[in-house]
């Protein structure tokens, strides 16, 4: 034991020494980042005003459909052609083309929007409020109900204004960022196993170390060992790093134990990769694993990904599926018994 | 010549790693990776089942929901007490205060409108649906686009006109309305299709490529596999001395590193090709995605040479392949909406997919960069294959520092260096940029020009930080590295490339920057035996600089 913990301990210091662990963090961030962004980019596409780019549009109108002009309110024309040029011209930042309107059947309405122009957004979101608002009119008319007439209200039965698409951010952060920043660190941590024991194996260290009293089990295991603290450690970061963003975060420690055992998970699988032989290979067949893994993991909610995220969301959750990965962590015990191979030649 | 005798090495070297057994292996992998991916979009995203509760009188069968059935009296309690979410009743909802609260009560909304429509469709069959749109994207010359982009335009006017809105379409849908739209659920042959489509008004959503991203990634990851193992391959070769025996033959370290490099870069257009052919697209696309195999592999060498161990070169894979994934995939996400997308080859890709034609100027302005930056970090990597630098225990900011010391001769290098360095700091505030913009503007604009001052301080005091080492003259170092930095800004704005960036750079200024460049750089170099307060100092006058401009001009 005391051997083990010698060499997990030299293992972790040379991390520490060479600032891997810093930029560990620094990456984590980065995968935070990267996701406000793209939550940034859906939000936008799905309510302009998010980026302030919300406002009046102007929209034209070709043909003759008198509903459909008491919906809009638009700029009027009789000829597309005409109104095609005023578009063009920019005049006008949509057009609608709807030659005969038909109180008795399907209309179908043409838009055009300017292509790669921000105004494309801003003017869609606009018309499909007010498409929205017409078939309701038409439905009516025809004894059809218009919409479900569904309101929202708070718990004192006050009437609450819920924005389209507010669910959005909510479901990146729980089922995108928080799954994938146990991805990431459970991928860092398992490729830096293979480092620890590739490292020894080709630089020949291995076979000084094997001279001493060490096992090769010893050997794995205290890798192994070093690899799981270095999860401990950054699981704990990336968790306040999303506190310090507003991100409320339920039953933190439940969510630790679910990442370690996704890193224990990741490290079984690198462990047998080892068994490659080098570095490159080992990588190589890790990547791809990895790879396959990632999708599977998001295909139902029993999975790592799946508890995390209603651990994390506060959701009820099913305990004994955690007790069975908790229980299922000696895996690692196998996995280092086959890679054990790797140092008999 | 010497460069295919490399090439032949490098492959005759993995001849006898990949023996039968382990090709078997991976293409069996490989095989299963395929198999969970086509299983994954086909069953879609399910990790977020049972995420939200509902309590109350009514139910709803979605897999997003877990009913507790209640009466609604308690199921508001429920709601109040966090136990649950929102209490559904009759064609209402009540939310809690959370944002979980509002999210299920957002996503209760969209179900209960798809159950509607679908209840219609029952009843009424198509009647229910008198409106169907349908959306044309017409290009116009609007002055704030990049360049004046003329081509394509007679062509649409043209089509427009022959197509008469009066096609016949299909019947909506309806169980499409079932969930919001989204870009997991949309399956693969909807991306395929570019035919026009006519969707009920509540599926009509703006333009994004987003669901054709997806797309754009069977073209990239094969080569990132193919990068990952060219990196290996040179960080073994260099541990193992087998670098150094190369480097004692006549051949030219670039040379080597080129020949190391051609294999895999075979590989990657290989996959490229066959992609391209497997999923019915033009072989166009090589010219989108070279040059990011290019960057990426430059950049995967350069840390290959220069890392201290395995573990740091796994983490420079891992963080460079996220770093080059966002920034070709980031600006895509925005394709079709914000003219600065463009700075990403994929949306040019994904564009030329949907048919468009893509301008030379586009193409230069997205790919010109990738290619300078690979340039210069095959050149500093090659310079970097010395054993002193690549065998040392620094860190690789002074590694770098060495090999680009080694690359100069005379103070007016640094000017040369200084615009080379501008692709580099180009890509870095552009993803800054598009990282801070989230935050509220009160702190995004100083944090922004902050780390802008940092950023460009440290490039340009490791130029002259370089000319240091080589014993030239630190000021007359420090004035051509300012000048040139200044020079290689400027060249930007002349031809005109950042359009609306310009503004962010400050660019509207002539003299001042000149001045400004030159007297961090000499700060540098007069404050240079402590260099990271003196990068620090530099960074703090440049921040006030650009604050105070920045100021005068609000």
């Amino acid at each position: 034991m005391h051997r083990i913990l010698a060499i997990a301990a030299k293992d972790l210091r040379s991390v520490l020494r060479e600032r891997t662990f810093l930029m560990t963090v620094a990456l984590q961030l980065f995968v935070a980042m990267f996701a406000s962004v793209i939550t940034f980019g859906l939000l936008v596409l799905y309510n302009p005003t998010y980026a302030g780019v919300g406002g009046s549009v102007d929209v034209g109108l070709a043909g003759n459909a008198p509903i459909l002009e008491s919906v809009l309110k638009p700029v009027k024309y009789d000829s597309i052609q005409k109104a095609m040029e005023d578009f063009k011209r920019g005049k006008i930042d949509a057009l609608v083309w709807l030659p005969e309107e038909n109180l008795n059947s399907t209309n179908f309405v043409r838009v055009y929007l300017p292509k790669k122009e921000i105004t494309a957004i801003k003017a869609s979101i606009f018309l499909k409020k007010r498409f929205i608002e017409y078939e309701k009119k038409l439905r009516e008319m025809k004894g059809i109900p218009g919409d479900p007439g569904l309101k929202i209200y708070s718990t004192d039965f006050n009437k609450k204004e819920v924005p389209e698409g507010s669910s959005i951010p909510f479901k990146l952060i729980y089922v995108a960022l928080i799954p994938l920043l146990m991805i990431t660190t459970a991928a860092t941590v398992a490729g830096m196993y293979i480092d620890l024991i590739t490292e020894e194996v080709e630089s020949k260290t291995i076979y000084v170390l094997l001279t001493s009293p060490l096992t090769p089990l010893e050997l794995i295991t205290s890798k192994m060992l070093a690899a799981l603290i270095l999860s401990a450690a950054l699981t704990p970061t990336w968790m306040v790093l999303l506190i310090l963003n507003h991100v409320e975060i339920h039953n933190p420690l439940l969510v630790a134990v679910i990442s370690l055992i996704t890193c224990a998970i990741f490290i079984s699988i690198a462990s047998i990769a080892t068994l490659a032989g080098d570095r490159e290979r080992a990588q190589l067949i890790f990547s791809l694993a990895v790879i396959a893994i990632i999708p599977l993991f998001f295909s139902s909610p029993l999975t790592p990904v799946g508890l995390v995220t209603r651990v994390a969301a506060g959701s009820p959750f099913e305990a004994y599926v955690i007790v069975a990965y908790i229980a299922s962590f000696p895996i690692l015990y196998p996995a280092a018994l086959i890679s054990r191979k790797l140092f008999r030649a | 010549m010497r460069l295919l005798s490399v090439s032949h090495l490098e492959l005759r070297k993995s001849k006898k790693k990949y023996t039968k057994g382990l090709i078997l292996v991976l293409i069996l992998l490989s095989a299963v990776s395929l198999i969970s991916a086509y299983f994954s979009a086909i069953e879609g995203v399910k990790s977020d089942s049972r995420l939200y509760v509902i309590a109350g009188p009514y139910t709803i069968n979605e897999r997003h929901f877990m009913c507790y059935p209640l009466p609604l009296e308690e199921g508001i309690a429920f709601v109040k007490a966090g136990k649950a979410d929102v209490a559904l009743g009759n064609l209402f909802i009540v939310t809690g205060k959370s944002k979980k609260s509002l999210a299920a009560a957002d996503e209760l909304r969209t179900i209960i409108q798809g159950l509607f429509d679908e209840e219609l469709y029952k009843r009424y069959d198509s009647k229910a649906f008198p409106v169907l749109v349908s959306v044309q994207y017409v290009k116009r010359v609007v002055s704030y686009q990049i360049g004046p982009t003329k081509q394509g335009e007679g062509g649409q006017k043209g089509e427009k006109k022959a197509m008469q809105p009066s096609q016949t379409p299909q019947a909506p849908s309806v169980k499409k309305e079932k969930l919001p739209p989204s870009v997991i659920e949309e399956n693969l042959g909807a991306i395929m299709s570019v035919e026009e489509k006519y969707v009920t008004p509540r599926n009509f959503s703006p333009p994004n490529l987003l669901g054709k991203l997806i797309y754009a990634f069977f073209f990239i990851l094969p080569s990132y596999f193919a990068v990952q193992v060219f990196s290996s391959s040179l960080i073994e070769d260099r541990a193992t001395k087998r670098l150094d025996v190369l480097l004692s033959t006549p051949t030219s370290p670039p040379t080597i590193l080129m020949g190391k490099f051609l294999p895999y870069f075979v590989i990657s257009i290989v996959s490229v090709v066959t992609v391209s052919i497997a999923l019915g697209k033009s072989i166009a696309a090589l010219v989108y995605v070279i040059p990011i195999i290019l960057f990426f592999s430059s950049l995967q060498a350069f840390f290959a040479i220069n890392s201290r161990s395995y573990k740091e070169m796994t983490f420079f894979v891992i963080s460079t392949s996220l770093f080059v994934t966002a920034y070709i995939f980031i600006p895509a996400i925005f394709a079709g909406t914000i003219p600065v997308s463009k700075v990403s080859p994929i949306t040019l890709m994904l564009a030329s997919f949907e048919g468009d034609k893509i301008s030379a100027r586009d193409y230069i302005f997205s790919t010109f960069q990738f290619y300078a930056m690979a340039a210069v970090l095959y050149l500093i990597a090659a310079k970097s294959m010395n054993p002193e630098i690549a065998h040392s225990s620094r860190g690789i900011p002074e590694k770098g520092v060495l090999a680009l010391s080694s690359l100069m001769g005379k103070e007016w290098h640094a000017f040369v260096l200084a615009i080379a360095a501008i692709p580099f700091v180009f890509m870095v505030e552009f993803m800054l940029l598009s990282v801070l913009f989230v935050l509220p503007p009160e702190y995004s604009i100083p944090v922004f020009i902050g780390t802008i001052a940092i950023v460009e301080e440290s490039f340009k005091a490791s130029i002259v930080l370089a000319a240091v080492r080589k014993n030239l003259s630190p000021y007359v170092s420090a004035i051509a590295c300012g000048t040139g930095f200044f020079a290689g800004e400027k060249l930007i704005v002349a031809l005109n490339i950042a359009t609306q960036y310009n503004t962010l750079l400050l660019a509207q200024f002539f003299v001042l920057p000149l001045v400004l460049h030159i007297s961090t750089t000499t700060l540098f170099a007069f404050l240079r035996s402590r260099p990271l307060f003196a990068i620090s100092m530099a960074s703090l006058l440049h921040f006030l600089y650009n604050m105070a401009v920045v100021m005068v001009l609000a």
